[in-house]
């Protein structure tokens, strides 16, 4: 009986143990990276920037906050839309010509995303609904200089709705689904971003086959009619230099200029790819959706670092990309000011948590709960100075 | 969001509005108290009519041994004497259920047991462990001045018994009832003593003082004639020794933390443990102690630990090994090694307003001691008579039980039968509870105070429903109206508010015909047909019939909130809509009847406390 006894005790402390010792948190793995919330634009005519605030360890005291900017003036104005809680973050529709939309992402039991829509700069903004939630990417709402809105929103996997009216009388355009069954050359995993050339949609997707970027534009002359089947997409986005790049997720989406204007439909974009466990960026330029494209070199993103926050505009062209990488203790923020540039690395402020390319400048944003700072780093100056200091009436408590 | 009485509110003096949570919680404690002292009331009667019995039994015992000349009193029945280790097995567990039945008494049960010691409990355990003890957090929550009663009876009842129970089938059935009882609280209450969580630890409780009491009760339960000879005393100082093997590898396994001290900021496991447990509320003089050992563990965390691996693992050894010689020695090492636990780290257990029992350390004690005892003076068979029903020698055959038994088995006897009346006066009602999805009334009543019962003419409204169609109040005459005013797009209490419109809208069943339950929008920026729509197919209500949700122009819907007293401030961007939460019951004839609080607190939305409460007011207001 001793002997017997004397391994079961053993037998069981081992098993304890091993079922002890497990952690769910080993077992944890992300199929899906996410596309960072935090984000700025940057057209002609204004800039805008969206970022959280307040106690960012607490959910319901994380509230995103929305600073415009507009050209010429050097200071950055707190604009957030009232009367809907935004602890789910915001997303930021904001076109070369047309009015600023704003979608609310949905957190804890609303299941719907509000939106508000601004002509004036966000010192008004009218009141509108989407019937599903918006995805969480900076680029699910595209607007354009007609009254055109898209919408990236949940069900069916990912599914484009588009508003010809006052941000009402949505319709369903394409979902996932079926982008994944009748688009050729991609293997479309999920629609990331949104662009707008003025008449329809222009889709950022994941490709799940390697060495393409996804941008699926409709066929030529298709218009978002209220009734009717929708078009045809076909993959235009820019293959990449060798097959090898890994699976392409586009990030950023934006036509920095309409269809109408001289520029062609100009569209800037960023992507990441990823190959095992190593991802890189590169930029990408068109003249037009059916034109050829530049890209950037290609930027290795170091092990253990992230993407934290993105900007699009900016540069000479007004067409750059800034990206703010995050290793979790130093930040970088890369920019490449438009097609033909090279990739500049800058070191920010400290906990800087939001970008903005304004011109040949970059603006970090730092958040303290309720404070921001702003730092500025010109491209003739060396080192960042502080150009605004403001603090935020944060509505702590209220979402609780 | 909870916005209490506004100037020129309908509810203004309504008792209970915007208070406290301290004052929420008084409510509660009041109903727990209440719902004590009937059950007090109910086993005091009990306890009168045992006596009565008690007495007629021994009048009737007198007159018929005077009648038949036998001697008075009977003589007792010649009963062997206990084993020991029973004796003390029984007193022991005894002592220590009555001790769990007086901590429930404290008066943070009720509201804090689920959330603070049910639930964390459970949280490191897999889903299907924080489902089932899911099934008592809400039993206990939807119930919580019942389910904190039924504890109190059901512990110090079972412990009663234990004290009282004559020998044979009730002092059996008391172990079953203590083996049963504590099962249940095993699971439901302490997650299967985290056993299948991480960080588990003999040190801070693993495997659950629960499932030692159990242990104890099985052991209990056994005839008598287990205990004769060295037998049982083995298996169960053999079993000890096996657990704490266990218990002694998992302490060295590596990559748990217990090897390591750590700093302040990041502390070993165990100091990690014993600092949370500082932090309880408890006298200073105890948590300077824990507070200490804390210390001491960062800073000699390995040489601790191994202390601690030697000490279970050769005790263990020596359990398992049985030498006679060595068990003494090594049970009173075990007993200070055991004590010094309890008082360091598991920190007596019991401190902090919500402690249900002195953790594991000591009826861990109790079990190895008492297989200590089974052996060294285990009984012979004829130590032990074990039969309440043996005639004794030289008494008249044919007789009575009533007649046979003597004094002191009879008063045990009744002692038992009060102590199962008072087992059954508890687990009554947790069997009831745990049954009802249905939340008591008296956790709305804690958030927003009781109904406040009015009578005046309701003001009147005309708006357009979520249809476009216009409705005014004069058009739902005929019709009770269970009235609140919602955001749209609210993220928190709206959604749930209209969960339990709906909710009680189903309570009504046939009645519900005659009620229209019509919510007003409270936000004066989002307030188009479209989202009021896309609220409505969010909360399931656009196939509700009878469901109204109105909305108009921002002006008339001022005017509207104006009249009905309900505030809705804009807050700075990014902050919800701050309205007020209340419902009104207006009754067919257009008077408002009720106005009620609506804050949802934290309850449950497809079972609340608030559904119940509103489905009677309607019922109340339709029947007047």
């Amino acid at each position: 009986m001793t002997s017997r006894c004397l391994w079961t005790a053993i037998a069981a402390g081992l098993v304890a143990g091993m079922v002890s010792g497990w952690s769910p948190m080993a077992a944890a793995a992300s199929s899906t990276p996410t596309i960072p919330l935090p984000s700025g634009v940057s057209t002609p005519s204004e800039s805008s920037v969206s970022l959280p605030m307040g106690h960012l360890s607490d959910p319901d005291n994380t509230f995103w906050e929305i600073f415009l900017r507009s050209a010429g003036n050097t200071s950055w104005t707190l604009r957030t839309p009232v009367g809907v809680a935004d602890n789910g973050g915001l997303v930021v529709a904001d076109p070369v010509n047309g009015p600023v939309t704003v979608g609310f992402l949905p957190s804890q039991l609303l299941r719907f995303s509000p939106l508000a829509q601004t002509s004036d700069e966000g010192k008004t903004w009218s009141p509108g609904d989407l019937p599903s939630a918006l995805v969480a990417a900076p680029d699910a709402l595209a607007g354009g200089p007609s009254d055109l809105t898209a919408a990236l929103v949940t069900g069916s996997g990912q599914t484009v709705l588009s508003s010809r009216e006052d941000l009402s009388g949505w319709r369903q355009l394409v979902t996932t689904r079926s982008l994944a069954k009748t688009v050729k050359g991609c293997g479309v995993q999920r629609i990331t971003a949104l662009a707008s050339d003025g008449n329809y949609p222009i889709l950022g997707v994941q490709c799940s086959r390697t060495g393409r970027i996804g941008v699926l534009v409709p066929q030529a002359g298709a218009t978002a009619a209220p009734t009717g089947p929708g078009p045809t997409w076909t993959n235009k986005g820019p293959l990449l230099p060798d097959a090898a790049s890994g699976v392409a997720t586009v990030l950023r989406l934006e036509a920095t200029a309409s269809a109408s204007d001289s520029a062609a439909g100009s569209l800037t974009g960023l992507a990441r790819m990823e190959v095992g466990r190593s991802s890189s960026l590169v930029a990408f330029w068109s003249g037009g959706a059916s034109s050829s494209w530049t890209q950037s070199t290609r930027l290795t993103i170091p092990s253990g670092w992230a993407v934290g926050a993105t900007a699009t505009g900016g540069g000479s062209t007004g067409r750059g990309i800034s990206v703010l990488l995050d290793s979790g203790v130093h930040r970088r923020i890369v920019s490449v000011a438009g097609p033909g540039a090279r990739w500049v690395t800058l070191v920010p402020p400290a906990g800087t948590g939001a970008i903005a390319a304004v011109g040949t400048e970059v603006d970090a944003f730092v958040v303290n709960k309720s404070h921001l700072t702003v730092w500025a780093s010109g491209s003739r100056t060396a080192g960042w100075s502080r150009v605004q200091s403001t603090t935020v009436p944060v509505p702590y408590g209220s979402s609780g | 969001m909870t916005h209490g009485t506004t100037p020129g509110s309908l509810m203004t003096g309504m008792t209970g509005m915007g208070s406290s949570q301290g004052a929420g919680n008084s409510l509660v404690v009041r109903a727990f108290h209440q719902a004590l002292t009937t059950q007090a009331a109910l086993i005091f009667g009990a306890a009168i009519l045992l006596m009565v019995a008690w007495n007629g039994l021994r009048s009737l015992q007198y007159r018929r041994a005077k009648a038949s000349g036998l001697p008075w009193p009977p003589p007792a029945r010649p009963l062997g004497a206990e084993p020991l280790a029973r004796r003390v097995l029984r007193i022991g567990f005894g002592i220590l259920w009555i001790f769990d039945g007086l901590l429930q008494l404290q008066q943070n049960m009720p509201l804090d047991l689920p959330g603070e010691a049910l639930q964390p409990s459970a949280a490191t355990s897999p889903g299907w462990v924080q489902h089932l003890v899911g099934f008592g957090v809400t039993a206990w929550s939807h119930h919580p001045a019942a389910a904190a009663a039924s504890a109190v009876w059901i512990q110090l009842g079972i412990g009663l018994f234990l004290l009282v129970a004559p020998r044979g089938r009730w002092l059996r059935l008391a172990g079953l009832a203590s083996m049963g009882w504590a099962l249940v609280v095993w699971v439901f209450g302490e997650s299967l003593g985290g056993l299948l969580g991480p960080g588990l630890t003999v040190l801070f409780g693993a495997p659950g003082a629960a499932i030692i009491y159990s242990i104890g009760g099985g052991l209990i339960a056994l005839p008598d004639r287990a205990w004769i000879g060295q037998r049982l005393g083995r298996t169960i100082t053999a079993s000890c020794g096996v657990f704490l093997v266990g218990m002694a590898v998992l302490q060295a396994w590596p990559g748990r933390g217990f090897w390591q001290g750590g700093t302040t900021a990041h502390p070993g496991t165990l100091a990690g443990m014993a600092s949370d447990m500082a932090s309880t509320p408890q006298p200073h003089a105890l948590s300077s102690l824990v507070s200490s050992f804390a210390s001491f563990d960062e800073s000699h965390g390995w040489g601790v630990n191994l202390v601690v691996v030697v000490v279970l693992g050769a005790s263990g050894l020596i359990l398992i090994w049985g030498r006679r010689r060595l068990l003494l020695p090594t049970i009173v090492a075990l007993g200070v090694f055991g004590i010094a636990d309890w008082v360091f780290i598991e920190d007596w257990g019991f401190w902090g307003g919500v402690g249900t029992d002195p953790n594991s350390m000591l009826p861990l004690l109790l079990v190895t001691a008492v297989g200590y005892l089974a052996m060294v003076r285990a009984p012979a068979a004829a130590d032990i008579s074990i039969s309440p029903a043996t005639p004794e020698v030289g008494r008249p055959t044919g007789l009575g039980w009533w007649e046979r038994i003597d004094s002191g088995y009879a008063g045990r006897l009744a002692i038992s039968l009060g102590a199962v009346f008072i087992v059954l006066v508890g687990a009554a009602p947790m069997a009831s509870a745990s049954i009802d999805s249905k939340a008591d009334t008296v956790l709305t009543e804690a958030v927003n105070g009781p109904p406040a019962i009015t009578s005046g003419p309701a003001p009147s409204f005309g708006l357009v429903n979520q249809h476009g169609q216009p409705v005014t109040l004069a058009s739902l005459r005929g019709s009770t109206v269970a009235l609140t005013f919602l955001d749209p797009v609210c993220t928190s209490d709206c959604p749930t508010i209209a969960q339990e419109f709906r909710v009680s809208d189903q309570m009504l069943g046939s009645a519900a015909r005659r009620v229209k339950f019509v919510a007003i929008v409270a936000n004066p920026v989002y307030h188009s047909i479209g989202v009021v729509d896309a609220f409505d197919r969010q909360e399931g209500l656009d196939t509700e019939p009878n469901w109204l949700f109105l909305t108009g122009s921002a002006s008339e819907l001022r005017s509207v909130l104006n009249a009905y007293g309900i505030s809705a401030i804009v807050t700075p961007g990014g902050g919800m809509v701050d309205h007020s939460d209340t419902a009104f019951v207006i009754d067919s004839q257009g008077s408002i009847r009720r106005e009620l609080g609506a804050d949802p607190g934290s309850g449950s939305a497809d079972s609340s406390s608030f559904s119940s409460l509103l489905t009677s007011e309607i019922v109340q207001v339709m029947r007047s």
